[in-house]
């Protein structure tokens, strides 16, 4: 076999000609083959930099299972590897957050024995965190994606930041490119209302995609989501809603493995 | 130049904003601005599944094993 083809995925970020590092425009500039699933304002600015660039949007359609049209862009994008073209895909964002194309597309030219890799890129919940002034080291920050969180049984840390991406999907069984409406936003508020008070205040957040937009953040409570005004590009944030307990028990182990250890090296220092 | 140099322009130099535009960039701008919100957009690019179909090497399908 020639495996001459490569495929890489990139990321221009979230605002057009704020956020696409050197290295991501060095990727799409040399590639034989570019291909993007962004906003088409997006895809027209990237076909700047290289005329062989196509669109991967049409591939979706209104009722369409989105599991086919990711099959789809996944074969398009190996198709052309398999040509031995230098692929590039570049998705919006980074390329390996809440996008399971490029992750999939790259774990299968690398089973076919093709270079295949991914490069970061600056994506909406880098966006989220200095819009909104969050440091998620502050309280802890646990993401979710919306409909996952409803479909599974998982544990919410009620004195961390929670974000659910994909809000506009939430509760979403068709697996179309469909808004979910207020009754699925309903259920989830239900589910939220075991570790939250109906008024807590959540906000809705939009990252911009021009660098002549604001980012959208709505404040509002809890109970007044579901008739919230969702996008598909909406994310939730949950600011903590308890505070954070001290653990006494793993404090006290370590205080006195610091108390050992601080002792030792004191011992040391001192000759003894 | 374009509408998107223009906003090329605008998002590469944090100097710039719309009002340093001369007045035909503005109005170019504008114009073509106002034709976005006709363009159709899929943003999302993930799918979870109510039953999952994951085989992801990188999720244990198992507790981790407890200490004897």
């Amino acid at each position: 076999m020639n495996n001459k083809g490569s495929l890489v995925c990139v990321g221009p970020g979230m605002i057009l000609g704020a956020h696409m590092t050197e290295r991501c425009k060095n990727h799409i500039q040399q590639a034989d083959v570019v291909f993007t699933s962004c906003h088409p304002v997006i895809e027209k600015w990237l076909a700047t930099f290289n005329p062989r660039t196509y669109s991967l949007q049409h591939l979706y359609a209104d009722n369409k299972d989105r599991r086919n049209t990711y099959c789809q862009m996944q074969d398009a994008l190996l198709e052309e590897v398999r040509n031995n073209k230098k692929v590039v895909g570049v998705f919006y964002g980074h390329p390996g957050v809440f996008a399971q194309v490029p992750h999939y597309s790259i774990r299968q030219a690398q089973e076919e024995g093709y270079q295949a890799w991914m490069e970061p890129g600056i994506s909406a919940d880098a966006c989220l965190y200095a819009d909104m002034g969050i440091d998620p080291g502050a309280y802890g920050c646990q993401q979710f994606e919306a409909s996952q969180f409803m479909f599974y049984q998982r544990q919410l840390d009620p004195s961390a930041y929670v974000i659910l991406w994909q809000l506009g999907h939430a509760g979403d069984l068709s697996l179309t490119p469909r808004l979910t409406g207020a009754p699925e936003r309903q259920v989830l508020v239900d589910m939220l209302h075991e570790y939250y008070a109906p008024s807590h205040k959540v906000a809705i957040y939009e990252s911009p995609f021009l660098p002549t937009q604001q980012p959208r953040i709505i404040w509002q409570r809890l109970d007044e989501l579901p008739e919230a005004d969702i996008s598909l590009i909406s994310t939730l944030v949950i600011p903590p809603g308890r505070r954070l307990i001290p653990n006494d028990e793993i404090v006290t182990r370590l205080k006195s493995i610091y108390a050992a250890t601080h002792d030792k090296n004191t011992n040391k220092a001192s000759g003894l | 130049m374009g509408a998107i140099s223009l906003l090329e322009k605008l998002g590469t130099d944090p100097s710039q904003n719309i009002d340093d535009l001369t007045p035909a960039e503005r109005a170019e701008l504008e114009q073509y601005l106002a034709t976005l919100a006709q363009e159709k957009n899929n943003p999302t690019l993930s799918i979870n599944e109510p039953t999952d179909p994951d085989d992801d090497d990188n999720v244990p399908s198992e507790e981790p094993p407890k200490d004897a």
